[in-house]
């Protein structure tokens, strides 16, 4: 695209200009600017400064340039010329002489090509009537003792001005006129000074520059994506909408960032970023399956009394899990919601909008300031926040977040999994975030199960890593459930274990080998009052959980057996389990362990 | 090669077979030999639907085989039964997610052999 804007900037050279050929070619080459010599003329700014180079190229060998001028009109409503600097041999004469002042042009005539600058010399002539106000010339000329050479024997420096409203920056900066002498007159017989012919004096290949600066907008802009850790950042991605057209689609680096200051280029636009994702639809469906789990459903069971001897409904830690666990999006937190997380987590049911999986419906981005400071007050009281009620990627104009007298700034967002009521995919909450539940003596957790403030917590067994200022999740209790499959007769039974105490319910997923096992039942011993769940989903995997929603534990040596028929000689990798949970008799989250 | 080294195995097996198991033969090809009484052995490190392993027990016995993935996280077991000498076995892939997998050999609680494997 980049390269097409070029084109298109240099179509009028190109299709009017061709080369001396075998004379003299003189390019008006454009080099950045004085901060960035990289910076594409398009990105060019007002107040930028920008470098231009006059560059001979000497295509006649029997003649060398120990003479030349250039003039360079440009007009001074768009650009200030600030200085120059001249590449020339050891004691050359050197001078740039605006001998215009302001209001003159150049009147190009139309017997000779307009960029055969010596002809335009001898043919061409000026105006001064109003057409020509605020124009100028420059007179670059060097007079070498030795050959010049195909270098770039002068280069200006000139300042981007805005030109106001309407202002016509068509070909502002032009090389009008330009001579070129062999003044080494001993090389030839008559000792006489060579002049570059008429038409073998060129501007070539660029004579003009053609350029709208845009605004004078300094800032450093970048977008902040702060995501759980179970979340591949580089697999998130952001489009920079522009006025309703996406400028640019870019992929976060692995510390979530992106640097989107090259395509805000207006302060008067609107702009809006676009969230989306690598992650093939299958890889993000096994991620809100991962998200949303057992102690999930658990955790709004408790907060709605509907779990052992719960009901406080201070179970929740930070507001954000209120629109987290309204999984029927109702504005209140009842059993329901509960039990629509239990079928997620079974697979008979799909409360995210739509039934669908997509990373836009069940993805939440929300930005980092009202994600920290969202209450469950706000909730209550059924403020809508964009973001967490709309169910959606936001497509939020930003150009008002931007502050376009700072340095730097940082659109920051952190983001959920629909349903994922303990954050064990979501972003951190800050610890100073309004949205932190107040804590009291009356209300105040066990210690030694509890999710806690933790500022930076790495790492230790059986805690799950959290990297980074926030708050932490930590798990500090485990079970342990034993696997094992084996031939049995006709039929391939997988067996699980329950080997741990104060185990009040547990989740997992089975996965089998379609192509040769058929999954025929399931039979759970894991007591009279336990609610048993295993329904083959849409994949063929086999969804398993027991909850004792009485909050007693299941028995030490329950067991659940899983019975499929099918033709194999070996039990050896036919069945794999995987996407585990599990709550202790307090409705904890427990780190399930298999074994 | 490998094939050839299969359809070998597999007439082998099969001439042998008792019961619903493949189990104890006598012999194995060079590739599923075992030094030694007792260990676990595959073809390569990587490990294809339906490849054949050999383990090899002194005598008549139940084994099991943990499947970890590379986070360690136990994935898969079984249970066994082997007879005394080489006991070849058919791995079947299709419930694994393509990777590296650490895969060991267990006897009465403990631990014979471990083989890093890579399931695909």
């Amino acid at each position: 695209m980049r390269k097409f804007l070029l084109l298109l900037t240099l179509l009028p050279a190109l299709s009017f200009g061709q080369s001396s050929s075998d004379g003299l070619d003189i390019d008006l080459l454009y080099k950045g600017t004085t901060e960035d010599a990289n910076k594409p003329l398009n990105k060019v700014q007002v107040n930028d400064t920008i470098v231009i180079a006059l560059k001979l190229n000497n295509l006649d060998s029997s003649h060398q340039i120990t003479y030349i001028h250039t003039d360079v009109q440009y007009d001074s409503d768009a650009y200030a010329m600030t200085s120059y600097t001249f590449n020339t041999p050891t004691n050359s004469q050197n001078t740039v002489g605006n001998w215009s002042g302001n209001g003159m042009k150049m009147v190009f005539t139309d017997q000779h090509d307009k960029n055969a600058v010596w002809a335009q010399w001898q043919y061409g002539s000026y105006t001064n009537d109003a057409s020509a106000t605020g124009w100028q010339v420059e007179h670059v000329q060097s007079i070498a003792p030795t050959d010049i050479g195909s270098v770039e024997y002068a280069t200006l420096y000139f300042k981007v001005k805005d030109g106001g409203s309407g202002h016509d920056y068509t070909e502002n900066i032009i090389i009008t006129m330009a001579r070129a002498t062999d003044n080494i007159t001993s090389d030839n017989a008559n000792n006489a000074e060579y002049v570059y012919p008429t038409g073998k004096v060129r501007a070539y290949e660029t004579q003009w520059i053609t350029h709208t600066p845009l605004e004078d907008l300094d800032s450093n802009i970048y977008v902040k994506l702060n995501a759980n850790g179970n979340i591949d950042l580089t697999k998130i991605k952001v489009k920079v909408i522009e006025d309703g057209t996406e400028k640019a689609d870019l992929t976060f680096d692995n510390g979530g960032s992106i640097n989107i200051t090259d395509y805000i280029l207006s302060s008067t636009a609107e702009y809006k970023l676009q969230f989306h994702t690598t992650y093939t639809d299958s890889e993000w469906q096994t991620i809100t399956e991962n998200a949303v789990t057992l102690s999930d459903a658990v955790l709004v069971l408790k907060e709605v009394g509907a779990f052992g001897h719960g009901g406080s409904n201070t179970e929740f830690d930070y507001g954000i899990q209120y629109p987290n666990a309204d999984s029927d999006a109702d504005g209140t937190i009842n059993p329901q919601d509960a039990f629509n997380i239990l079928g997620h987590v079974i697979g008979s049911f799909n409360y995210y909008p739509g039934g669908s999986y997509a990373f836009a419906t069940t993805f939440p981005i929300i930005k980092t300031d009202t994600y920290d400071d969202y209450k469950k007050s706000d909730f209550t009281s059924g403020t809508a926040v964009s973001g967490v009620h709309e169910k959606t990627i936001q497509s939020t104009s930003v150009t008002g977040e931007i502050d376009w007298s700072a340095s730097t700034n940082n659109l920051e967002y952190k983001t959920t999994v629909l349903g994922d009521v303990n954050l064990s995919y979501s972003s951190a909450v800050a610890t100073d975030g309004e949205g932190v539940q107040s804590i009291n003596i009356s209300n105040a957790p066990a210690l030694s199960s509890k999710r806690v403030m933790n500022p930076l917590y790495i790492g230790a067994k059986n805690s799950r890593e959290v990297f980074g200022v926030g708050v932490a999740d930590v798990e500090v209790n485990e079970a342990f459930l034993n696997t094992d499959t084996q031939l049995e007769g006709d039929e391939i039974v997988t067996t699980l274990t329950l080997t741990s105490e104060d185990v009040s319910g547990f989740q997992l997923k089975i996965n089998y080998d379609t192509t040769r096992l058929n999954f025929d039942r399931v039979v759970f011993e894991t007591g009279n009052t336990t609610t048993n769940f295993a329904k083959q989903a849409a994949d063929g995997r086999v969804n398993i959980g027991s909850l004792e929603q009485g909050g007693v534990a299941i028995a030490n040596g329950s067991t659940v057996k899983v019975y499929f028929t099918g033709d194999v000689s070996s039990p050896v990798g036919v069945v794999t389990v995987f996407n585990t949970d599990a709550v202790n008799t307090n409705g904890e989250r427990l780190i399930l362990n298999l074994q | 090669m490998k094939k050839l080294l299969f359809a070998l195995a597999f007439l082998t097996v099969v001439g042998c077979m008792k019961d619903e198991f493949i189990t104890e033969i006598d012999s194995v090809i060079p590739e599923l030999e075992i030094e030694g009484a007792i260990g676990m052995k595959f073809y390569s490190n990587n490990i294809s639907d339906t490849d054949m392993f050999n383990i090899k027990s002194p005598e008549d016995s139940e084994y099991s085989i943990e499947i970890k993935d590379v986070f360690g996280n136990l994935v898969a077991k079984s249970t066994i039964k082997a007879k005394a000498g080489n006991n070849v076995y058919a791995f079947y892939t299709r419930a694994f997610k393509e990777g590296h997998y650490t895969i060991s050999l267990h006897k009465d609680g403990e631990e014979i052999q471990v083989l890093k494997q890579q399931i695909s």
